[in-house]
């Protein structure tokens, strides 16, 4: 480290020859042209199935494109509704709720898994690591299945409190429909996916500066949270974010859990798209929610730097 | 009217054509055909009175052609010629984008597999789902299968096109009374296939007294032990408009202040009365099945299956509002590039064998007149055979403001 320093140094410090400086010129720019091509694929791709649809939904919420419209038309009633009407207005800050609880639940829960897998689990972490995944391989909808016969009123839970006279028989408690088995299936779903982002941060901590911590005295307690928990924290912002974004839109998950207070955002979208066919205001609710995504990616990244986990 | 050789007018002649049929050298004969048509723009049969005709007409037609047409020994045999050859100029495969379980052969193979192959099936995840998606691409399908609330709306899209009746032998033995709900200015846009009660389904040992009304989905006496269906939509205004405490003048048509108050009235009962909003129906039975919910809204499927289990179930079969039902069939997409061969598959579809395949495997009423032979309790079900089974009964199919009403919903759903 100290020779590579040192060496950088002299030779920064010597005046460049008028060939190498061309030299350095002519390679500066061919890896600038190189960049420019290796972008050039992510943005085409970028436009064409992210930028292009937003502008085509966003046509549809002014009126600009029309599908089963009663009253077709440039407009802009739609989106005065939406932030007049109140009714999805509402249903946003209810989903918004249940994205921000399920988002730091699940990453408060995968955390300490993560923490194991990369600080403790030595040689069988990526064992262990496949282990938890393994759930990701059975079908989704088998997933919620299951969870249904685990919190019906004469599912294993309830049968549990039966059982050990918590609660009588013929009173089961109440967590087969609603937000709240929402948010457990969804915090279930979530876990496996939201460990990755932590735990690749985890792993990418240098150990010397654990040991550092150490040698000055530090508890592992004290290093945990002054070293370890903020070189974690773009993990953790990544992890916040791959749960929040689909929570938010979530649809599938109320539409077998939800019941009608488990009714979110994105159950809104699904059916004026499709049962309501009123894709004016469905295109209304899309785009709110694409614009409070990239709101919340903003406010993130202007406090966790998470362009930090490109380093891992 | 009465033989194949005159249907074959000159928007037929267009038709044909336009499908290559001329590139198969058939210019010589199809000359002679329209000239045999002459102005009878209006051959192609379009109602139902005047199809009976037709149909009835076609067992006879091969062998004892009779008509006036100038050509008429002839005409019905370059008729079939031309029909085959039109089948021959369709390539590619037939598309069928079905609820699930329409794949199974007993439903529509009574010979087209053998003679033309197996069609590409595609399911449908709900009839105003697939309307949506069809609106917006419809691909490459051909024949859709739906239930009759989205008839008008795929009829003044245009998704749809009308069916040649003349072209589906099998159409003569169909309901009358689901043959006119399917029906634009004479024209035939869907064949029905079957029918169904939406029905108020309960746990007869858990709700007493047995209820006698639709009123019981919205009754807080079972409050927390109800269930409806999620994409109830319109359908949710007709039931709430059906019952007197609501005073609506016609449930199929109701008001602007009508459906405000119908509206207000769901709001406030969703609030309190429906446990689950049920988005499959295996799951709705799981749910009633387990007494997680008591009541429910559904299709006698549910009831049947669930007594089949040994649950107590039963259905409020003569609500005091009257019944309310539903119908389903086959539409033809505008696009389709197989016109043919959808006639032929539907023609099968509808007929006596896969009537009663529907009846016996799906537990639902059919259209087909002559498909009585089926389980005996669902033949009394459903009244198989009568012409005026569905007599009183409030046909979904013939909501006025349905799109109005299916925006409601959402709504309705957002305000829980």
């Amino acid at each position: 480290m100290g020779v590579e320093s040192t060496t950088h140094v002299a030779d920064e410090a010597a005046p460049p020859s008028p060939g190498r400086a061309k030299g350095q010129a002519s390679l500066l720019k061919g890896r600038r042209r190189l960049t420019q091509r290796l972008l050039a694929l992510p943005v085409i791709w970028l436009i064409i199935f992210f930028v292009v649809p937003v502008a085509l939904v966003a046509l549809y919420s002014v009126g600009l494109l029309n599908s089963f419209e009663r009253n077709p038309g440039y407009t802009w009633q739609a989106w005065g509704d939406f932030f007049t009407g109140g009714i999805y207005m509402r249903l946003f800050w209810r989903s918004l709720r249940v994205a921000i609880i399920v988002s730091v639940v699940v990453v408060v829960l995968a955390y300490p898994i993560a923490y194991f897998l990369s600080m403790v689990a030595a040689k069988y972490k990526y064992a262990l690591l496949i282990l938890m995944i393994t759930p990701f391989l059975t079908n989704f909808f088998l997933r919620i299945m299951a969870w249904k016969v685990i919190l019906a009123d004469q599912g294993l839970v309830n049968n549990f409190l039966f059982l050990t006279g918590l609660r009588a028989e013929g009173n089961p408690l109440d967590i087969a429909f609603g937000p709240i088995p929402v948010m457990i299936v969804l915090t279930y779903v979530w876990i496996p996916f939201v460990m990755l982002p932590i735990f690749a941060s985890l792993i990418s901590v240098d150990r010397d500066l654990l040991e550092a911590a150490n040698d000055l005295g530090a508890s592992r307690w004290r290093a945990f949270w002054q070293v370890t928990f903020p070189l974690s924290l773009p993990g953790i912002g990544a992890a916040f974010f791959f749960v929040f974004i689909p929570t938010i839109g979530e649809f599938v998950v109320p539409l077998f859990m939800g019941g009608p207070k488990g009714y979110m955002f994105g159950s809104a979208i699904n059916d004026l798209f499709g049962i309501s066919l009123n894709w004016r205001t469905g295109s209304v609710l899309s785009l709110w929610l694409v614009m409070v995504v990239f709101a919340f990616a903003y406010v993130f990244m202007k406090f966790v730097k998470l362009d930090r986990l490109a380093d891992v | 009217m009465t033989d194949h050789g005159q249907n074959l007018d000159r928007r037929r002649f267009l038709k044909l054509t336009s499908r290559g049929v001329l590139a198969a050298g058939a210019v010589p004969l199809l000359g002679s055909i329209l000239a045999a048509c002459g102005d009878d723009t209006a051959a192609t049969t379009t109602t139902r009175a005047a199809t009976t005709t037709t149909a009835g007409a076609t067992a006879t037609t091969a062998a004892a052609p009779t008509t006036t047409t100038a050509a008429p020994t002839t005409s019905t045999t370059t008729f079939e010629e031309m029909r085959q050859a039109a089948l021959e100029a369709e390539t590619g495969d037939l598309e069928v984008h079905a609820f699930a379980g329409t794949e199974a052969p007993e439903i529509w193979d009574y010979g087209y597999g053998d003679a033309y192959g197996t069609p590409v099936f595609t399911p449908i995840a709900g009839s105003f789902a697939s309307l949506a998606k069809l609106q917006a691409d419809p691909g490459g399908i051909d024949i859709w299968q739906a239930c009759f609330a989205v008839f008008a709306t795929a009829v003044d899209e245009g998704i749809v096109q009308p069916w040649d009746t003349s072209l589906i032998p099998n159409y003569v033995d169909l309901n009358p009374q689901l043959v006119d709900a399917t029906q634009r200015n004479g024209e035939q846009f869907a064949i029905p296939l079957l029918y169904g009660l939406a029905l108020v389904t309960y746990r007869t040992d858990l709700t007493v007294p047995a209820p006698n009304s639709y009123g019981a989905l919205f009754d807080e006496a079972y409050a927390g032990k109800v269930s409806w269906p999620d994409a109830w939509g319109a359908e949710a205004y007709i039931v709430a408009g059906k019952l007197a405490e609501n005073n609506v003048v016609d449930p199929l048509n109701p008001t602007d202040e009508e459906i405000e108050r119908l509206h207000s009235y769901l709001i406030e009962k969703i609030r309190v009365i429906p446990r689950t909003l049920y988005a499959d129906i295996p799951t709705n039975q799981t749910d009633l099945a387990s007494g997680s919910i008591w009541v429910t809204y559904a299709a006698p499927t549910q009831w049947i299956e669930l007594q089949k289990q040994g649950v107590d179930v039963s259905v409020v079969g003569a609500p005091i509002e009257g019944l309310i039902g539903f119908s389903c069939g086959y539409f033809l997409l505008a696009d389709s590039d197989q016109y043919y061969h959808a006639h032929e598959w539907v023609n099968q579809a509808v007929s006596k064998g896969a009537a009663e395949a529907t009846t016996n495997t799906r537990n639902f009423g059919n259209s087909n007149l002559t498909a009585t032979d089926v389980d005996p309790l669902l033949a009394n079900v459903f009244g198989l055979g009568d012409p005026s089974v569905l007599d009183g009964v409030t046909l979904l199919d013939k909501i006025g403001p349905s799109d109005v009403l299916n925006e409601r919903w959402a709504e309705v759903k957002a305000s829980a």
